[in-house]
């Protein structure tokens, strides 16, 4: 059922945690309007981050004013579907109004909760349902604390939406949950793709307590009276089934077939690998990769993570590269031969997620000596990323019985990242392409929204009609393959191990002060 | 009048020549500083041209008498100089080859024929020392391989103190300080090791007596009086080593005493009255050597020690000036909030000799600044400094004295003292002299013409001007700690992945 629509326009909503944004796309991926405003954000306690659920509805409504606003002829508008942040969502009474805090994905004020959670279901195998280890930000330990902390709130609590979802449903979808969300809750089973009962059950949660389970793409209803006087949206327009922001923005830059990489380079990074069902070697939750449903419905993602990626680069600046201008010292960094004259850089500034997940995990620079000057040091930072990126890749590979990866889609890459990812493609041996698409996570949602309005037959219709450039960078000549294989395998993959009681005695003896995430 | 005998000491380092001219308290009256001529034929190689090098010496000197109302007052002039470098003379005394310097690096070949099959715990047994290939054996055998005929010529061989001695006399003898680090001497019997001389193929007949310093050799010749403006009444002696001759100036001569001398590179300096059987001692590559007069030594040290903070301030840090650099080091918390570096950016050291290694910063996290780098920096230089030190009381049955005597010219960095008083559990004494290679050497003259009976009276007769760094004894805990739980473990953790990125990239950023 393809429906030929050229004049049709879609909306993605993306709510992020620094901003709210909103795209519209004709079919081929245009961009015809794009609009952001900064998200707000409060920090009641140490460790502790909440959002105002209203403040962040009238947010996306103010965005999505914005964005339509730029638009001709409105009432194209056939779809529209919002993505979120990870681990966040609202607890709604029987009304549809929140009773709780919006905390913030990132908030880690649930130690007691993780703690009797894991008393019930242990880590390992949390890890093989879910695909994904105990951590405090989970929703599961979140919803614990409200019962334990706010019983009065619980007991109103009908119902528990992800930011995502209830969005939607303010605008008129029906309650829904999708795939990709319920996966960071610590209670969805991969393999079935249902809820897991014995881990509701631990949590004392039910599954009525969460939206219909939805896969990306499925029409959950249509813009109400109340949505389109919010945000000037068509009354009956669709809205999709969206989901968590990183796979969003990894189905806009087409990862949604077996083997299909996307790297998303940012403050943070994350290395994603579509895959068509989960992995379910055991092994995989000794490392620090995580699996999840894709919004691609039907299909999986493996992810490994580098919590400081461009935090990196941008302590490299401040650190040892007395503030000069990054892209003075990218250009003095390339330079330098690949090998940085054998210093090594370990970005683990904050915690380690890969091999393992480590929060006691840290930073090192080897193989310095009287001959080393800033620009190898800095270059050793954009290798030592590299590196750390492929053991995501590598991880991945092995444990999904993959073909090497030999194509990388680069998101939130800029040509002052250039000479990264032309490392990064010379230590995975793997092409990378730099996509030129800014606001993939807010363009990911209007595909999705175009699928529940019939704009696209299926996801891999979607990815086939939305045309993204992209600029391709190869892997350097082999000697440079070669010197960084070496690199890699001698040194790289047993450094975490071997500095790791380093590492541990050091971050005793000196706790790391707990991050802003401002 | 003034009749207080006058004692010249002359020191040849691998910078300058300089010839100081010392009242017996050690008051320096007169002084003069040549740079030392060096000429790099080619890369890893160095050279000194012999004539070249005496005129300097003779210009030194002349240059410091000029500053003396009466010269005559001068009773004594010894020689002192960096090791490893000789002069290979003819039947006529003509050098038949150049001198190679101390820290060449191109006698490898010789050296691997030299110890071959060898065990290394026998020629330390016998030398006291690793034998290098920076070491007198290796370079005459280089000699021989380069230009046999010319070394048919050669018939004698006198380390560069020595042979500046035997020019400005006319005596041949071997101060026994500088003989013991040729490689070549049986440490306990104070002599030329058949043994040693049977690996190198040398025959002992080049190699002159081996005297101690401090020993008379004879008056100035006429001929160096008239270029010098020395007279009759200099008596010249046996010099020395440097860095033993610098630690009798600093009073390091009893056993027990103790010496840093902080400087790019840094030497701990033990004086013991007797030389140490103990096998580890070389394994772990500390040395044992003949002091300047009678006694022994035992030393380690760091390849890396005040280079480590030039070459982080210039890497991190270029624009700020050193006083900016330092204050906000040192407002950073003892501990560098657990970033660690270890400083082996050339070698590594005593006790773990290894010349595949590199340096390495550990313990970084998001909060980690500038300041934070800085200080841990000098702190890896102290902690290195600590892990040099303490196996040299240990093997020589000695508790870690409660004080330390540091001479040099890092001894100028405060807040590294500071930092190495808290991490040594020690109180720092600086000393104040006015080159102490060169006073040592002139103490040796002073022996010798009679200014002082003993090493004894000669040792206390020095005045040494000093201040004092207490150690911040809050700071020890956290600083044992960091010691034993990390900064212990650091290398033998990098070991393996330093002699990867050693041999994989050592030499490619020339």
């Amino acid at each position: 059922m393809s429906t030929h629509t050229p004049d049709a326009i879609l909306l993605g909503l993306d709510v992020g945690t620094t901003n709210v944004k909103a795209v519209a796309i004709d079919p081929s991926g245009n961009q015809l309007a794009l609009a952001s405003r900064p998200q707000a954000i409060a920090y009641p306690r140490p460790g502790w981050a909440e959002h105002d659920p209203e403040a962040v509805w009238t947010l996306a409504c103010e965005v999505l004013r914005d964005a339509i606003g730029q638009i001709a002829n409105s009432s194209r508008i056939v779809g529209i579907a919002v993505t979120s942040m990870g681990e966040a969502g609202v607890t709604l009474d029987r009304d549809g109004q929140p009773t709780g805090p919006l905390i913030a994905w990132f908030d880690r004020r649930t130690g007691q909760q993780v703690a009797r959670f894991s008393a019930q279901a242990d880590d390992r195998r949390l890890h093989a349902i879910t695909g994904s280890p105990m951590q405090p930000i989970l929703t599961a330990a979140k919803l614990m604390w409200l019962q334990d902390n706010d019983p009065v709130a619980w007991n109103r609590t009908e119902r528990f939406l992800n930011v995502s979802a209830w969005i939607a449903h303010r605008l008129g979808a029906d309650p829904a949950q999708d795939m990709s969300l319920a996966s960071r809750t610590g209670l969805f089973e991969l393999s079935t793709r249902r809820w897991h009962p014995e881990l509701l059950a631990a949590a004392n949660l039910r599954e009525n307590h969460f939206g219909s389970l939805s896969e990306g793409g499925t029409r959950i209803g249509s813009v109400s009276r109340f949505g389109s006087e919010a945000t000037g949206l068509p009354i009956g327009a669709a809205i999709g089934m969206a989901g968590h922001d990183h796979v969003v923005g990894a189905f806009a830059a087409g990862a949604i077939g077996r083997g299909d990489a996307a790297d998303s380079i940012g403050t943070a990074e994350g290395l994603l690998v579509a895959l068509d069902a989960p992995i379910a070697d055991p092994a995989i939750c000794e490392t620090g990769i995580t699996q999840g449903a894709h919004v691609a419905p039907g299909r999986y993602y493996a992810l490994g993570a580098v919590y400081s990626a461009g935090a990196s680069i941008a302590w490299a600046q401040r650190a040892i590269g007395s503030n000069r201008p990054v892209s003075d010292l990218i250009a003095e960094a390339g330079h330098i031969p690949a090998g940085s004259y054998g210093v090594m850089f370990v970005p683990h500034l904050q915690l380690a997620m890969l091999p393992h997940l480590d929060l006691e995990a840290r930073g090192a620079f080897i193989g310095l000596s009287t001959d080393t000057k800033t620009a190898a040091t800095f270059r050793a930072v954009l290798e030592g990323l590299a590196f750390e990126g492929r053991i995501a890749w590598d991880l991945i590979a092995r444990f999904a019985e993959l073909d090497r990866i030999t194509d990388v889609r680069v998101l939130g890459g800029t040509a002052q990242s250039d000479l990264l990812v032309a490392i990064k493609a010379s230590v995975a041996n793997a092409q990378h392409h730099v996509l030129q698409l800014e606001q993939a996570t807010a363009v990911g949602a209007a595909m999705l929204a175009g699928m529940a309005a019939g704009v696209y037959r299926d996801a891999d219709d979607a990815v086939t009609q939305v045309h993204t450039q992209s600029r391709v960078i190869e892997p350097g000549p082999a000697d440079e393959i070669a010197t960084y294989e070496t690199m890699y395998s001698t040194v790289y993959r047993n450094l975490y191990g071997a500095l790791r009681p380093l590492s541990h005695s050091l971050t005793r003896l000196f706790p790391i002060e707990s991050s802003g995430h401002a | 009048m003034n009749d207080t005998p006058l004692l010249l000491g002359l020191d040849l380092g691998s910078t300058n020549i300089k010839a100081v001219i010392y009242e017996p308290d050690g008051t320096s009256v007169a002084r003069a500083s040549v740079p030392c001529p060096t000429h790099y034929p080619q890369a890893g190689w160095a050279n000194y041209d012999i004539e070249e090098l005496w005129l300097t010496c003779v210009d030194a000197m002349r240059r410091a008498v000029s500053q003396v109302e009466q010269p005559e007052r001068i009773v004594g002039v010894a020689v002192g100089s960096f090791g490893e470098a000789g002069a290979l003379l003819d039947a006529n005394d003509e050098p038949v080859a150049e001198m190679i310097a101390w820290f060449d690096q191109r006698c490898r070949v010789q050296y691997e024929r030299m110890v071959d099959g060898a065990d290394p715990d026998r020629l330390f047994a016998v030398t006291g020392t690793t034998v290098q290939q920076i070491m007198t054996g290796p370079k005459i055998m280089w000699h021989r391989d380069q230009d046999p005929e010319a070394y048919a010529r050669a018939t004698s061989w006198l380390n560069a103190a020595d042979y500046i001695a035997f020019r400005l006399c006319g005596v041949k003898a071997q101060s026994k300080s500088l003989a013991s680090r040729t490689g070549l001497i049986d440490l306990r019997a104070g002599d030329w090791s058949d043994e040693l001389l049977g690996l190198a193929d040398i025959d002992r007949a080049l190699l002159p007596p081996v005297l101690d310093g401090g020993e008379p050799l004879g008056p100035v010749l006429p001929d160096v009086q008239r270029q010098t403006g020395l007279t009759d009444n200099a008596l010249v002696a046996v010099g020395g080593h440097d860095h033993p001759c610098g630690a009798f100036a600093a009073g390091a001569i009893r056993h027990g005493d103790f010496l840093d001398s902080m400087g790019t590179t840094e030497c701990t300096f033990l004086a013991i009255d007797r030389p140490l059987d103990d096998q580890t001692i070389g394994r772990q590559g500390y040395s044992l050597g003949a002091h300047a007069r009678g006694s022994f030594y035992m030393y380690g040290g760091l390849y890396t020690a005040g280079i480590a903070y030039d070459w982080f301030k210039h890497l991190a840090a270029d624009e700020v000036s050193h006083d900016a650099v330092l204050a906000s080091a040192g407002s950073v918390a003892a501990g560098s909030g657990g970033v660690v570096f270890i400083p082996h950016l050339r070698l590594s050291n005593t006790p773990y000799p290894d010349s595949r290694v590199r340096a390495a910063f550990v313990g970084l996290t998001a909060g980690t600044d500038t300041p934070t780098l800085v200080r841990s920096v000098l702190e890896g230089v102290a902690f290195e400094a600590r892990a040099a030190s303490e196996p040299l009381f240990t093997h020589a049955g000695l508790p870690v004295p409660d004080d330390c005597v540091v001479v040099g010219g890092t001894a100028r960095n405060n807040l590294l003292l500071r930092i190495k008083a808290s991490v040594q559990h020690q109180r720092m004494h600086v000393l104040d002299i006015d080159e102490a290679g060169a006073l040592g050497v002139a103490m040796l003259a002073g022996i010798a013409a009679g200014v002082y009976e003993t090493v004894d009276e000669a040792a206390a007769a020095i005045k040494r001007p000093e201040h004092i760094i207490e150690p911040v004894t809050a700071d020890y805990p956290v600083y044992d700690a960091l010691f034993a739980e990390v900064y212990q473990h650091m290398y033998p953790t990098l070991a393996p992945f330093n002699h990867f990125l050693f041999d994989h990239f050592t030499g490619q950023q020339l």
